[in-house]
């Protein structure tokens, strides 16, 4: 190759047979006749052994003739000319080698419209990019093919103010000309201007500008200028209804265009009316055109982000999965058809029939969908399936710090869930799921109660790491990736900027001032401004819990205090860092440091909204904007309590009262922890107070009975009588139990034995201290459990117990 | 850390009240060994003895106790008490206790959770003389030998007061390098006999079934404690915003691969390689000639070789000669406001001034433009603060301006005020003075021929 470099430039001249020839080539070319141009072209390169640009229409021809299936050595070939060409450069400076791009603009377009239909958005936006920016205003083919092909690129990787710049830039170029003449029927203008389009061909491209337009306008969000778009559009559409195919489609898209509009309103329903009107997509075994293939596929996963959007994750996932198996489909038929098409008795035609050809593999869409889905079983309560399908999508979209959040999540949840599920299948739907807080083991005098302390073990040991399985482990890894990536994105920003750029948004002025960072986060919307430091915070929560349940409480603490340094909150992290630092704190034994971060007055909500600080103010437009959203979240909120409720029943607390009531808890086990028992007991009871008899964790009775079995002698059998009644309270006709051993009990209760079904619950826990405990807050509730396994009350024995209540009143 | 079944069974036959009873504690270490109890699994043993110890139910004979904690004992023997794991069950044992004097209804309903019970003197004297001194004496004893012992009970009451302060100082001292936490934990089995369930009590085989259930198995509860567990709540989902992709159908009918039409086209790629060092660096001469000479063979060239408006103030810096041969072939192109914009508005110098006076005699430019120039030019020459640069840049435009009034490409009237307060403000210098004559020239003369 090294020999070759000087040839690369032009050092012999084309003779003009030569270009000729070429011409001949070209349109050979064009007719589809591969084969005789492949020969044209061989005979030049004999002569021009090294010109790229033969070498690149050659490879261009070979792939042609391929059917466009061999995408991989057109790729290779293309590349290998670059680096011919970069070769024949090297002592060139970049901005040199840069406009030297242009001149093989063919080549450079190529290789975008390759990685563009390979969903390789972000190197198609590299090389249009270059080409772009050092397109001298003469080529205006280019330009128009440049345009086009970048503002696609852009709206894939939502860049939508850069494909605005872009289409206004085009309709300037192409379009105005058209306008003008149309406007005053003079046709001497056109033709003074440069025909670079035809009358039809300037009215398809000014309907498709206006269609790319709209797209900006929903992804920026604003709803006015989009629904100025989408009214202009239709009417475009209405008025140019010709074709039968062409107008199905084009009403198709419109529909689409529609209800995805309600759908960034948060219009659901409304979405869903208009979306659902359409007709069902028929399946169209007439290929024709690009905007009709993988129509259904789209119609599933827009109903399903649909269903997503009203908090029905189920249903959504339903659709979901059609969406899937459309795509399946839409693939394999187009593939078929592709080669019905090509084969025309080619011999190769069986070898080639299983290779898909590029407008296949653009047209597969697996990996978008396939997050998509994930993220509906996540949040319809099927982690396990959730992790399976993000795995499939982290392969394309492995820059994604929040993907890799929702692999962790799912990961969190299977283990998490899992072990609920369990405690469920045990308990039966109508007892209480901590039914199994203690076993018997033997009876007569070996009786033993286990208590049963394990909440069974979250992290599995010995797991690979590198293993995809959802595991904790593997969660730690991916919330690691994630840390990183936001870390690398942040690139040393501080906060503050990142927030600040929020507030000017406000005054919208000083925008341009400092560059908004931008997280992109395909295949979702990017992510700016609180947005980040959410997703960073929920990051550190999520890995400050794991390694908090891998047992690594240093690096616990670690994330934990990076989390509450955060300068903006939602009340469910700072909950949640609160509540792991202490946690982390306790197993470092710092438990006064701990008890600090236990402090109920910090919380004031567990909302998942990051707190605005009242920073809801923008006008008109931007005030719409903002107001939608503020819809949005709200329902999302909703929605998203519902699924924690669904997913995990105790782990995360409902509301406030509970969410304080734990926090009590953690503190009165800290402070167990200091043997202060007293204080612990009363700790214990405020949180029971706080926290209604369903929600209590199993803790909260293990903390209690343990409190008791520490306290002595009549601890014991009040522990023993928790255990049975799994409650933290012991109500006098319970305590009765253990009155056949008048010395070890010291009950309070006056009041008669009311049944087995009717318990009252005071707040004196027990023991010892239950006589100088006031009964602060008297709570009744109706327990319907039913009396817990063996061993229980037998009538002979409530009957003793009201026969030795009396004598111990006596004994007071 | 529990026992297999056949351990469990080995273990229980190991310590039989009949096996044990006139068992010399010397052949203890040999006989757990024919059990097939190695090394590691001394630890295991232990706990399980442990939790059999707590339980008085399930280790009755009070040989076997004995038995058992002398097993604790002999699976360490090799190393200094306070190493022994198990050195916290001697210290209690031989507390004094107080339960001594307690009533009856404890062998009923043990208060004391997770406590050995209390054993006797002469086995405490003897567990006091194995721990301080143990000779070989002690170890021919038979667990029977020892506790029916009854001289020697006040023997060793009177020669030891059971002195374990020091052993409990080691351990403490152990103990506080561990968290609270991990010394929270207590065992989770707790003895609730029933004692209305007459019929199986003393069972033989129930107890066995009990054993069998606390100390095998995987989460065999002999494994497990108690201690208080912090609530931790799981992460909710992160809020789902925006996530979900919305899919729009695209036209990707329009973009097409396309042919290479320069192909065997000689193309200018020479002049185009010459244009961009042009932006990056001054040419050489024959360089410059070739660039120019290669423009001129084509007129349409110079669309194609990468200048753009943004570029031209690079290409006006490093070489001006052909920026101005490259305007005046754009001077028909629509383009060329955009490129008289830039120049304009780019930085003032000596190769822009160039550029504009030789093309100010080349052609005729929009008045405004050279307005604009000027009044560009002299506040240029006004803001900037380096005195050797200003004078350098004062003569510089007062030349410039000279050579534009005499060769009348602009009209002074129209400028007068502006120039004549730039002249005076820097009449200092030569050139300035100069043009302030000439101007003042100028001035009388129209009025000279104004006034005729």
């Amino acid at each position: 190759m090294s020999t070759d470099t000087n040839t690369v430039k032009p050092s012999t001249s084309f003779t003009e047979d030569e270009q000729h020839v070429a011409g001949n080539a070209h349109n050979c070319f064009r007719a589809g006749q591969f084969d005789a141009t492949l020969g044209i072209l061989k005979k030049l390169q004999k002569s021009h052994s090294n010109d790229a640009r033969l070498m690149h229409n050659r490879a261009l021809t070979e792939f042609c003739k391929s059917g466009k299936t061999k995408v991989l050595d057109f790729k290779k070939s293309l590349v290998k000319i670059q680096k011919l060409l970069q070769q024949s450069n090297k002592e060139e400076e970049d901005i040199v080698l840069n406009t030297e791009k242009n001149n093989y603009i063919s080549l450079y377009y190529n290789q975008a419209l390759l990685f563009y239909n390979l969903h390789q958005y972000s190197e198609t936006e590299v090389i249009l990019g270059h080409l772009y920016e050092n397109l001298d205003g003469s080529e205006e083919t280019y330009l128009l093919k440049i345009g086009l092909l970048l503002i696609d690129t852009y709206l894939f990787t939502y860049n939508p103010e850069k494909a605005g710049n872009l289409i206004s830039v085009l309709e300037k170029n192409f379009l105005t000309n058209e306008d003008a003449t149309k406007r005053s029927g003079n046709n001497d203008e056109k033709a003074k201007s440069t025909p670079t389009l035809g009358m039809a061909e300037a009215e398809s491209l000014k309907v498709h500008l206006r269609y790319l337009k709209t797209l900006c306008c929903l992804q920026t969000k604003s709803i006015k200028s989009s629904k100025r778009e989408i009214k202009s559009l239709t009417n475009v559409y209405s008025n140019s209804g010709g074709g039968g195919q062409q107008t199905n489609i084009v009403q198709v898209a419109s529909v689409f265009l529609k209800s995805n509009f309600e759908c960034v309103r948060s219009n659901y329903h409304k979405a869903y009316k208009l979306l659902g009107a359409s007709p069902p997509p028929v399946a169209t075994n007439v290929a024709n055109g690009a905007l009709q293939e993988g129509i259904s596929t789209m119609y599933y996963n827009n109903l399903a982000v649909l269903h997503f959007g009203m908090g029905k994750h189920n249903i959504g996932s339903f659709y979901m999965q059609k969406a899937l198996q459309e795509n399946d489909a839409a693939v394999s038929s187009a593939t078929k058809q592709h080669h019905l098409n090509n084969s025309s008795g080619n011999s190769r035609h069986q070898q080639l029939s299983t290779a898909k050809p590029l407008c296949v593999l653009n047209l597969n869409r697996r990996f978008e969908l396939a997050y998509n889905y994930g993220l509906q079983l996540l949040y319809s309560g099927n982690p396990a399936a959730a992790f399976d399908s993000l795995l499939l999508a982290v392969h394309a979209f492995h820059a994604n710090p929040r993907l890799w959040l929702r692999l962790a999540e799912c990961c969190i949840h299977k283990c998490t869930t899992c072990a609920s599920a369990e405690g469920k299948m045990k308990g039966g739907s109508h007892t209480k799921k901590s039914n199994s807080a203690f076993a018997m083991i033997g009876s007569g005098t070996n009786r033993k109660v286990v208590i049963n302390t394990s909440l069974p073990p979250l992290g599995t040991k010995s797991n690979n790491l590198t293993t995809p399985l959802p595991t904790l482990e593997f969660a730690s890894v991916c919330l690691n990736n994630a840390l990183f990536l936001l870390k690398e994105a942040m690139n040393g920003i501080s906060w503050d900027t990142v927030i600040d750029i929020k507030k000017n948004n406000g005054s919208k002025s000083d925008e341009d001032q400092a560059p908004e960072l931008i997280i992109a986060c395909l295949p979702g919307a990017p992510l700016s401004g609180n947005d980040i430091i959410h997703l960073y915070a929920s990051v550190l929560a999520n890995n400050a819990f794991v390694t908090l349940t891998l047992g690594n409480g240093l690096l616990a603490l670690e994330y934990s205090q990076q989390l509450l340094s955060l300068p903006r909150l939602s009340g469910c992290n700072r909950y949640l860092g609160n509540m792991y630092a202490a946690e982390a704190l306790v197993s470092l034994d710092r438990i006064s440091e701990a008890i600090q971060h236990l402090s109920v007055e910090k919380i004031s909500t567990v909302s998942l909204e990051i707190d605005n600080n009242g920073m809801k103010s923008p006008g008109s437009d931007d005030g719409s904007v903002k107001s939608g959203q503020n819809n949005k979240a709200h329902n999302h909120n909703h929605v998203s309590q519902k699924a924690t409720e669904f997913v995990s029943p105790w782990h995360f607390p409902s509301n406030i009262n509970c969410a304080h009531g734990y926090m009590i808890l953690n503190l009165a086990n800290a402070h167990c922890l200091r043997s202060e028992h007293e204080k612990a007991q009363r700790l214990l009871r405020q949180a029971s107070s706080l926290v209604s008899a369903r929600q209590a964790p199993p803790q909260a009775l293990l903390l209690a009975v343990y409190l008791n079995l520490q306290g002595g002698g009549n601890g014991l059998v009040t522990a023993l009588l928790m255990l049975r009644h799994n409650s933290l309270v012991v109500t006098p006709q319970q305590t009765s139990f253990a009155a056949k051993f008048p010395k070890l009990v010291n009950g309070n209760g006056a009041r008669p034995p009311t049944g087995n079904n009717s318990s009252s619950f005071e707040s004196g826990s027990s023991g010892g201290d239950t006589n100088s405990a006031a009964p602060v807050n008297q709570t009744r509730l109706k327990s319907s459990t039913p009396q817990p396994v063996a061993g229980g009350q037998t009538p002979e024995r409530v009957v003793k117990a009201k026969n030795n209540e009396g004598k111990k009143r006596n004994r007071r | 850390m529990s026992l297999s079944l056949k351990e469990l069974s080995n273990l229980l036959g190991f310590l039989q009240e009949d096996e044990v009873v006139n068992q010399q504690f010397d052949s203890f270490t040999s006989a757990l060994q024919k059990t097939g109890f190695t090394k590691q699994d001394h630890f295991r043993v232990g706990c399980s003895v442990v939790i059999l110890l707590q339980h008085k139910d399930l280790l009755p004979g009070a040989h076997q106790r004995l038995a058992a904690i002398y097993l604790l004992y002999d699976m360490y023997r090799s190393e200094p008490v306070s190493a022994n794991p198990f050195a916290a069950v001697f210290v209690h044992l031989l507390q004094p206790s107080l339960e001594d004097k307690s009533s009856p209804q404890h062998l009923l309903y043990p208060a004391h959770f997770g406590k050995i019970p209390p054993i006797s003197q002469q086995e405490k004297a003897f567990l006091s003389q194995l721990i301080s001194s143990p000779n070989k004496d002690l170890l021919k004893k038979t667990p029977h030998a020892v506790l029916s012992n009854k001289n020697g009970v006040t023997d060793t009451i009177n020669n030891h007061s059971y002195d374990v302060s020091g052993l409990q100082v080691s351990l403490v001292e152990k103990q506080s390098q561990l968290t609270s936490l991990n010394k929270a934990g207590v065992s989770c089995v707790i003895a609730s006999p029933d004692v209305h369930d007459i019929a199986t009590n003393g069972d033989e085989k129930s107890s066995q079934k009990v054993m069998e259930a606390l100390l095998t198995g995987n989460h065999a509860p002999s494994k497990q404690y108690l201690r208080p567990a912090f609530i931790r709540p799981t992460p909710p989902l992160h809020p789902c915003r925006d996530e979900l992709v919305w899919m729009n159908p695209m036209d990707t009918t329009r973009h097409t691969f396309m042919w290479d039409m320069n192909m065997t086209q000689n193309t200018n790629t020479e002049v185009k390689r010459l244009m961009a060092k042009a932006f990056r660096s001054a040419l050489t001469v024959p360089q410059q000639n070739q660039l120019i000479a290669e423009l001129n063979s084509d007129q349409k060239l110079v669309h194609h070789v990468g200048l753009t408006p943004a570029k031209l103030p690079e290409l006006v810096e490093n070489n001006p000669l052909i920026a101005i041969e490259v305007l005046l072939m754009l001077m028909q192109s629509s383009q060329i406001t955009e490129y008289f914009t830039v120049l304009v508005n780019m930085e003032m110098s000596l190769h822009s001034m160039e550029v504009v006076n030789r093309l100010t005699t080349a052609v005729e430019l929009p008045t405004e433009f050279i307005h604009l120039y000027i009044s560009n030019c002299i506040s240029t020459c006004e803001t900037i603060k380096d005195k050797y640069m200003q004078n350098r840049l004062v003569r510089l435009v007062c030349v410039f301006l000279q050579s534009l009034i005499r060769n009348r490409i602009i009209n002074v009237k129209e400028l007068f005020i502006e120039v004549q307060a730039f002249c005076i403000e820097f009449s200092r210098i030569r050139e300035a003075a100069g043009l302030f004559r000439l101007l003042k020239q100028l001035d009388s003369g129209d009025a000279d021929t104004s006034k005729k």
